[in-house]
């Protein structure tokens, strides 16, 4: 790959990436700064890609020829590993969430900590876990 | 030496995680049952970590190469450095079970099953990551703690476990992509995951892509081990969860931050990468130095018992990191010793924390005047565990400690063996003041009485505290194969 072609690649990833740090550090709303994770993820899955894709013809390390245009194996496996965690990062988060929603009447961490909404009366925990 | 190839290797990881999902199946069945199952799954792992230990100690790396994927690199590896991480996690996890049996039922009593479950998710997490020979396994398996983790804290209900949960989670998730971000530009400078395979490359000379990973991977790693810019997520999390979680994530999980350091540093970037480019080492040297005397003060400063030992874990992980980044033979044993004796003593003060919890329903340190006439084998255990936190002889806190500070001398860096000096003296100071108000204070008085708390809590924390002496004298033993290893890494 040329030398100029890395560069983009690598500015165009780490501009998302960044993007997705920044929501995270300035946004209140949880759900955003999720958002802002998953955006971080997009960066390095896009980075992840354009670092193993190889033009048809091309070799590989295994010593066999491209028959298409496609992704080196390690890289697909690194992305798919990726998305993964990153779901269930976001689900996890997005439990926490609610559980936050639940518990604090509000998924805004400004509107927590300066009490602009009332918080309801705290409902019965455990309402939807362990219902087996 | 030639390494062997074995499938124990990768039976080691998959005891905990087969017993996981036996669990979630069937655990709900019969409660009774989760405990026994998990602990099982840890003891069976312990000792077929146990059956690789005597290959290991003389120098030959056991390894697995799952599939034979050979293109992909993919690859178990059990060194020295994953056999002291794997001992640590397998034991430790099998104490802290035997304590559960009867702390979880009065904690979160409903979400029993859930617990063991993530438990032992989180358990097969660290074992993999300790012995995963690629950078992606690595990952993978950091993740799956991580996730666990992340769980293991919001699992008690209470409002500040999640506002913690939270903060840990972006903190950890951020600090996550940064170190995928890193192996895929390692993978894009080296053409493969495979850790030797990457050192062979990158030590070949200094290239563009290496560093800016080296510089991604440093900063996830501070995050994951709570040094001092981006601490802020440990304290919370460390003191909101249950207690036998905080001993699991003070002693083991955020330990991590060393482990990936030490990785790193020794098996993909080279000691020579990560000194002379970006002078890492040297950032590294005053990170972990500001670690220590920020803890120190911090947990002086602290009433409530758990915050206390939460903000010393940061220090500790100060002194591990400080002792590695000198790359001086002594700095290193000493930082890996230290990883084997501030497990025990951390998860041994936390179990001890949660027994004053269990039994008086209190956190301030305040309130425990006098109360080793009323628990006085766990004011024991505790005691013993302060000893080795602060380092006096002949506990194995004093061992680690003389090596991380000789390991500053033949570092020639005389300032950082005073800073390790007054960070033994500040938690001399924090632990001392517990030990001074259960045995001295004069508020309270009575007839002496013997524990009243289930052996089951009991012994664990009295084994973990004999354990830190026991390990302090069997130091004699242990010290030669780690300073073996350590030539290897340094020369």
């Amino acid at each position: 790959m040329s030398q100029a072609l890395s560069y983009f690649n690598l500015t165009v990833a780490f501009t998302v990436f960044i993007a997705g740090v920044y929501m995270v550090a300035t946004e209140h709303n949880l759900l955003r700064k999720l958002m802002g994770i998953n955006l971080c993820g997009a960066g390095v899955l896009l980075l992840a890609i354009l670092t193993g894709f190889v033009r048809r013809g091309q070799q590989l390390a295994d010593g066999t020829v491209a028959g298409t245009n496609t992704v080196v194996p390690a890289m697909q496996w690194l992305a798919v590993a990726g998305i993964v965690a990153i779901t269930a990062i976001t689900a996890v988060g997005l439990a926490l969430a609610r559980s936050h929603k639940r518990v604090f009447g509000t998924m805004d961490l400004d509107e927590k900590r300066n009490g602009v909404k009332q918080a309801p009366p705290q409902s019965t925990p455990n309402a939807t876990e362990d219902r087996r | 030496m030639e390494p062997r190839s074995s499938g124990l290797v990768v039976l080691v990881l998959v005891c905990p995680l087969a017993a996981a999902v036996l669990l979630q199946l069937f655990g709900r069945l019969d409660r009774r049952l989760c405990m026994p199952t998990a602990l099982a799954a840890c003891l069976a792992s312990l000792s077929l970590t146990g059956v690789l230990a005597g290959n290991v100690a003389r120098g030959m790396p056991w390894v697995y190469h799952p599939g034979n994927w050979g293109g992909l690199g993919i690859e178990l590896k059990m060194d020295l450095l994953a056999l002291l991480f794997c001992l640590l996690i397998a034991g430790l996890a099998s104490l802290v079970l035997v304590y559960s049996y009867r702390f979880i039922p009065h904690e979160l009593a409903p979400r029993e099953t859930s617990y063991y479950t993530v438990f032992l998710f989180l358990v097969s997490g660290l074992l993999g990551l300790s012995i995963a020979g690629d950078l992606l396994t690595f990952w993978i398996f950091m993740e799956v703690m991580a996730l666990s983790a992340y769980v293991l804290i919001a699992i008690i209900d209470v409002p500040h476990a999640f506002e913690s949960s939270l903060r840990y989670l972006f903190m950890g998730a951020l600090s996550s992509l940064a170190i995928l971000l890193g192996v895929v530009l390692l993978y894009g400078a080296a053409g493969t995951l495979n850790m030797a395979g990457v050192l062979g490359v990158v030590r070949a000379g200094a290239n563009g892509q290496a560093t800016l990973a080296l510089a991604l991977c440093s900063v996830g790693f501070c995050v994951k081990g709570a040094q001092v810019p981006v601490h802020f997520w440990l304290p919370g999390a460390h003191s909101a969860a249950v207690t036998p979680i905080s001993a699991m994530h003070s002693g083991l999980v955020a330990k991590l931050g060393f482990y990936g350091f030490a990785r790193f540093i020794f098996f993909v970037f080279g000691t020579t990468a990560a000194v002379g480019v970006l002078k890492m080492t040297s950032v590294l040297q005053w990170i972990g130095a500001l670690s220590i005397l920020y803890g120190g003060i911090m947990a002086i400063l602290e009433d409530d018992l758990k915050l206390m030992l939460a903000y010393s874990t940061i220090s500790h992980i100060g002194f591990m990191l400080l002792g590695i980044s000198l790359l001086s033979p002594a700095g290193l044993t000493g930082a890996l010793f230290h990883l084997l004796d501030d497990g025990l003593a951390k998860a041994c003060l936390f179990l001890c924390a949660g027994i004053f919890i269990y039994r008086d329903g209190t956190r301030s340190i305040q309130q425990l005047k006098g109360i080793a006439l009323r628990t006085p084998l766990t004011a024991a255990a505790f005691t013993l565990a302060a000893f080795s936190l602060v380092g006096i002889p002949p506990t194995s806190g004093f061992v680690a400690k003389w090596y991380l500070v000789l390991g500053t001398l033949q570092a020639r860096r005389p300032f950082f063996a005073a800073v390790m000096i007054i960070g033994a003296m500040l938690a001399a100071v924090y632990a001392f003041r517990v030990v001074f108000y259960m045995f001295f204070a004069p508020e309270r008085s009575g007839a002496l009485q013997m524990d009243d708390v289930p052996p089951a809590m009991l012994a664990p924390a009295a084994i973990l505290g004999a354990g830190t002496w026991v390990l302090g004298i069997a130091a004699i033993w242990i010290l030669p194969h780690i300073q073996r290893f350590v030539a290897s890494l340094v020369s």
